[in-house]
């Protein structure tokens, strides 16, 4: 769309949950009285309540990772809370009890196996509801999840074999322990309490390590995490299949609870509740979800009891409308204003930090092997590079050449092809014609991501730097080669999981200290100057030791003093041994630290050489200021 | 006629332009040249309203037009014609001049056929769409739905970028006839020399700020500008 | 045969206008309106209410008002119209600065507000909407057409031909085709951008209103929750012909009343599967050719 304003995918901007010492308190505190609780509910009504914030938490923290965190707008995430209590009902009850005729009672152990099952099953319709919206934007995301979830319901409705369509599934046993069926809504909670505890948990884990932080790079700004080496589409699909295997676990609590669901229990106006639940939590951060869905249950109950409701039922969901919409208007963040950090920072207390403890006994991280180039040859060789774009050629049959430890400047006119000739190295636009080596390996055909895992880093006009990651988060998504690894690795918080994680954080606080950006490492890069939010970039760019480094306009907006230290910071880069290709509208600063330079005009290359040679060159004089007729 | 004021403004939070001051007087062309990034394109778009200034100050025909709405000042007769020419692509020729008479008074088949005489080209291509169109065409459509706009005084940024030097040069030649029919112009161009020819006077805008103003001939002749462009040696 | 297509050609019409007035705002302003399908609904209802003369929440009648159809059908267009106008000034235009994302999320809230709404002032459930045209069917090609699917059918193509040239030849037209190609431009072109916002939403929930009443005279019921399936289907229609044009929409919204009507015919158990084979096509079509049949691909900003 062509709005002159910032349209990137957040949903909101917080500064970083900084854990002070009354919050250390919060989450203990918080995890006594929900264990305490159901002691002085004497109600059963409200108790059952409280089982059901329990499973609108588990929902609304599961939507809140592909809402949230990935910016995917799913719209039927419902569904997966109903594959998850079909999986359970239809084979506890239709294959166990119908077919095979085994008495209920002897299955209580059933559940806990499909407990664990049914999670692994909705995960994987989940990949396959998620595939086709890979390279959808974000309202045909929606509106694909929005089918995608109407077509599981229908087919719960119409494939009576399965499910018995519209009459739904009857008798689903209780939850049983060893013979003793938990009716008691009493139990009931601990059960909950205890899915929804491990859920939490991991939902936590995920997000604070490279998972959380490469779905939120996803959803600020996915052409950038490509570049910084994220495989989104990968991560996308883990999203859906995380999110749809919560709700399909906590399906199957609810079926066992219901003990009876039809189509019915999975309305479209579920999604919608869900969704609210997340946006005036808070989307995008841990707690945000389970605020939203106490704050929203324990009123909706309250709300059931007063008499103009009983009269007419729906003011409930109108007054979730109004105050979603005024939610997003007046406190677009949510309720909750603090996120969690995105990666394994300081944790000193508790139950989820115990883990740092151990490790302060180990080394401290190893600096990541240099990347030492192969070969002699130039590292970064194109040979006859050609795009165009919709009829327009860019870039017509450009030669370029860059040695280790070498600047090559790229100077031009508006519009002759500079920033395309960086897309197309960096991989985001694919070449029509040419060859493309880094160090000795052909990628012109690579991906963007992988581009960047073989060593070649850029920078970006606009400085594309995360606006509501911090300083530290920004840089350690360029790490994401370097410490990826399976989520369940990531639950578990697997040693070789731990190390990587340090290692990157050790190279993020070295690469800090390069570019002179100091004392600010768990900002929000938003509260930067402009200054600092360039080096951070660079410094970003110089995660993962690469061999070249694309720097796209890096002075503009800067003062002379700045720009005269941004050439020292590429002369020290120079000395480390990478390249450097830098295009600059400052002529004084690109001439003074530039070895070579390469001139460009209506995507030809038209001189290329020493700055000298090039600031008296005539085509290039031509080029700029015109032609004398 | 134009007068700026110790304009700043930038966007995602650069200040690109750092105290901006200059005149368009009646009846004069004015050249504004620099090397790309200078922030040529942003003085435009903060004068025309599409960027919010940060501080200083936007007269127009003796009103003050510092903050009033894009629309508005169009309407008022200060056009601004964008770079890259910004013809709406799937609007046949004919409807994009028609578009730009948006609550104009009278007037409008008379510049309608001032339109067909000086771009003889786009009335032989009224229906067609305006995709189809060659750059230098594109360019012509952009300055006709100009006029039909009824401009007291129009604003051009880099008419000639990505044109060949022929249709270039034809392009300014039909400029220059607009602005001998009485219209002053802004020029903005990164190409020095045409529009150093084409104009009286000139300021040279170098990362933001005003570097040098006088009348067109001395600037041709000094050394300043290929300094201002290609830095110092 | 013929009669699947006569039901899938008058159903396909009424797909047609509400997946114009999704593209219409799209176009404008890059956003699925998902309130479409409440505005929809609402313009049934007061339509409905026009011809009883009842005023809703007060249990009178009010004798004198006893319209016909045709008034009817206007003044629950024009009401469907000044609601969604309403809906953009109150919770869409303060957002325009927010992400895409928000702005969705509105329209979502939006359209759960208006259900609800609905269902506590309209009365929750079904109430009988009228056949407004009465006779017998006709016998064309060895199917039975109703004269009233010919006076949908007459009616949507009346008012498509009208909007087209409305689109095409007037000035308001050529001003949102302006804005919608290039917002900015169209600025320095001077027009009122936020003026053609609202022209968008008038004529477009207009529209959506229309939609609703010929569906409503169809099927002789209204409720406050019969928005959401069409409005599903109406905005899979879009897509398919390719959101932000408008004749494009049009042509997908009689592709979609075709597809689903010979679906239901043919497939056994046909009619159960229909919506489903309706949602398939749009999976389809989004992985093949995500711009839709007739839109232009959109280059995503690097």
């Amino acid at each position: 769309m062509n709005q002159a304003t910032d349209r990137s995918g957040e949903l909101a901007g917080r500064p970083p949950n900084v854990v002070g010492g009354f919050q250390r308190l919060l989450l203990p505190a918080f995890i006594a009285v929900a264990a305490l609780l159901p002691m002085m509910i004497t109600s059963d009504r409200w108790m059952r309540v409280l089982v059901l914030v329990l499973v609108y938490v588990v929902l609304a923290s599961g939507l809140n990772l592909l809402v949230g965190y990935a910016g995917l707008l799913d719209l039927g995430y419902i569904a997966f809370f109903a594959v998850g209590a079909y999986f359970t009902s239809i084979i506890t009850v239709k294959v166990a009890s119908d077919s095979f005729g085994l008495a209920s009672d002897d299955l209580w152990w059933l559940f806990f196996v499909n407990l664990a099952l049914a999670g692994l099953f909705t995960a994987g319709i989940g990949i396959i509801l998620g595939y086709p919206t890979l390279r959808a934007r974000g309202d045909y995301l929606a509106i694909m999840t929005l089918a995608f979830g109407e077509v599981v319901r229908l087919v719960a409705i119409n494939w009576t074999g399965l499910t018995n369509g519209p009459i739904g599934i009857r008798d689903v046993p209780t939850i049983q322990i060893a013979g003793t069926r938990l009716l008691d809504p009493f139990y009931l909670y601990y059960v909950a309490f205890a899915i929804a505890a491990v859920v939490l948990v991991a939902i936590y884990r995920m997000v604070a390590s490279h998972i959380g932080r490469a779905w939120v790079a996803i959803r600020e700004d996915q052409m950038v995490a490509q570049c910084m080496g994220v495989n989104t589409h990968r991560y996308k699909l883990l999203a859906y299949a995380s999110g749809a295997y919560f709700a399909g676990t906590i399906g199957v609590f609810f079926a066992h609870t219901q003990q009876f669901i039809n189509p019915d229990s999975f309305a479209l106006e579920d999604n919608l509740l869900v969704l609210s639940l997340v946006i005036l939590g808070g989307a995008g951060t841990m707690w945000g979800p389970v605020v939203g869905a106490m704050v929203w249950i324990l009123f909706q109950e309250w709300a059931s009891d007063q008499a103009l409701v009983q009269d007419y039922p729906a003011l409930r969901m109108l007054a979730l409308g109004l105050l979603v919409l005024l939610v997003i208007r007046f406190l677009p963040n949510g309720i909750v204003q603090k996120r969690t950090r995105l990666d394994f920072g300081e944790r000193k207390w508790g139950l989820l930090g115990r883990w740092r403890s151990e490790d302060e006994d180990e080394e401290v991280a190893e600096p990541p092997p240099a990347r030492i180039p192969v070969g002699n040859g130039p590292i970064l060789k194109g040979n006859g590079l050609s795009c165009s774009f919709g009829g327009v050629k860019a870039l017509e049959n450009v030669d370029i050449e860059v040695h280790r430890g070498e600047v090559l400047g790229i100077i031009g006119p508006n519009g002759a092809g500079k920033s395309t000739l960086f897309n197309l190295i960096s991989g985001v636009v694919q070449r029509d014609a040419g060859s493309l080596e880094l160090d000795g390996e052909d990628i012109d055909r690579l991906p963007p991501n992988e581009v960047h895992g073989r060593g070649l880093s850029r920078t970006f006009q606009n400085i594309r730097v995360m606006s509501h990651m911090t300083v530290t988060e920004n840089l350690l998504v360029a790490a994401h080669d370097q410490v990826r690894a399976n989520p369940f690795a990531v639950v578990f918080r697997r040693p070789r999981v731990r190390r990587a994680e340090r290692a990157a954080q050790a190279e993020a606080a070295r690469a800090l200290e390069f570019v002179g950006v100091k004392g600010k490492e768990d900002l929000d890069v938003s509260s930067l100057s402009y200054g600092d939010r360039r080096r951070t970039e660079v410094a970003r760019a110089l995660m993962g030791n690469p061999k070249v480094v694309l720097l796209d306009e890096p002075a503009a907006g800067m003062n002379p003093s700045e720009t005269a230290d941004l050439g020292r910071l590429i002369d020290e880069m120079k000395e480390t041994g990478v390249a450097v290709v830098l295009i600059e509208h400052d002529m004084n600063m690109l001439m003074s630290v530039s070895d070579r330079v390469l001139a460009l005009d209506h995507g030809v290359k038209i001189a290329d050489g020493t700055p000298a040679e090039i600031q008296a060159h005539p085509e290039v004089l031509a080029a700029y200021l015109g032609v004398d007729s | 006629m134009l007068r700026v004021s110790d304009l700043r403004a930038g966007y995602a939070g650069i200040e690109v332009l750092k105290g901006v001051s200059l005149e368009v007087g009646p009846g004069e062309i004015v050249a504004l040249i620099g090397a790309n990034g200078a922030g040529k394109t942003t003085l435009l778009r903060t004068i025309s309203g599409l960027i919010k200034a940060s501080d200083g100050r936007v007269e127009f025909d003796g009103a003050d037009a510092t903050s009033r709405p894009t629309e508005a000042l169009a309407r008022a007769g200060l056009v601004h014609v964008p770079e890259g020419r910004n013809v709406f692509p799937r609007m046949t020729v004919r409807e994009n001049l028609l578009v730009a008479t948006w609550r104009r008074g009278s007037g409008v088949s008379e510049d309608l056929d001032r339109t067909s005489k000086l771009f003889p080209i786009l009335d032989q291509r009224r229906n067609q769409q305006a995709y189809t169109l060659s750059g230098g065409e594109q360019q012509m459509l952009a300055l006709g739905r100009a006029i039909m706009r009824d401009p007291r005084l129009l604003m051009l940024d880099e008419p000639s970028m990505g044109l060949a030097p022929l249709v270039a040069s034809e392009v300014f030649d039909l400029i220059g006839k607009l602005h001998q029919g009485g219209t002053p112009v802004l020029l903005v161009e990164q190409n020095a020399k045409s529009a150093l020819r084409l104009a009286s006077r000139a300021y040279v805008l170098v990362n933001g700020s005003i570097a040098a103003e006088g009348s067109a001939d001395e600037l041709l002749s000094s050394d300043m500008i290929k300094r201002a462009y290609l830095g110092e040696n | 045969m013929t009669q699947y297509l006569i039901n899938g050609l008058m159903l396909g019409g009424i797909y047609g206008l509400m997946a114009v007035a999704y593209s219409l705002v799209y176009g404008v302003l890059g956003l699925v309106n998902f309130a479409f399908g409440e505005i929809f609904m609402f313009g049934a209802f007061i339509a409905l209410f026009a011809m009883n003369g009842q005023i809703p929440l007060v249990d009178t009648s009010i004798g004198f008002i006893d319209v016909g159809f045709p008034i009817a059908l206007l003044v629950g267009v024009a009401a469907a119209g000044l609601l969604g106008v309403l809906v953009e000034r109150v919770a869409y235009k303060p957002l325009r600065k927010a992400p895409i994302l928000t702005m969705l999320i509105a329209t979502i809230a939006a359209s759960l507000t208006l259900r609800s709404a609905a269902q506590i002032v309209f009365g929750d459930g079904e109430q009988p909407f009228p056949n407004p045209v009465s006779g017998n069917g006709i016998e064309i090609l060895g199917a039975t057409v109703q004269p009233l699917d010919l006076v949908i059918m007459a009616i949507g193509l009346a008012v498509m031909i009208v909007l087209s040239l409305g689109i095409g030849r007037t000035p308001l037209g050529r001003a949102i085709r302006a804005t919608a190609q290039d917002a900015d431009t169209a600025r320095l072109m001077g027009i009122s951008v936020d003026r053609v916002i609202v022209w968008t939403f008038l004529i477009g929930s207009a529209l959506a209103g229309l939609a609703g009443i010929l569906y409503a005279s169809k099927y002789q019921f209204v409720d406050p929750t019969m928005g959401f399936v069409p409005s599903l289907k109406a905005l899979v229609a879009a897509v398919v012909g390719g959101i932000g044009n408008v004749p494009g929409a049009f042509v997908g919204g009689i592709l979609i009343g075709l597809i689903e009507a010979l679906a239901g015919g043919y497939i056994p158990g046909g009619s159960a599967w229909r919506d489903v084979i309706v949602f398939v096509a749009l999976g389809a079509m989004l992985w093949i050719r995500p711009q839709g049949l007739f839109g232009v691909r959109v280059v995503e900003r690097a």
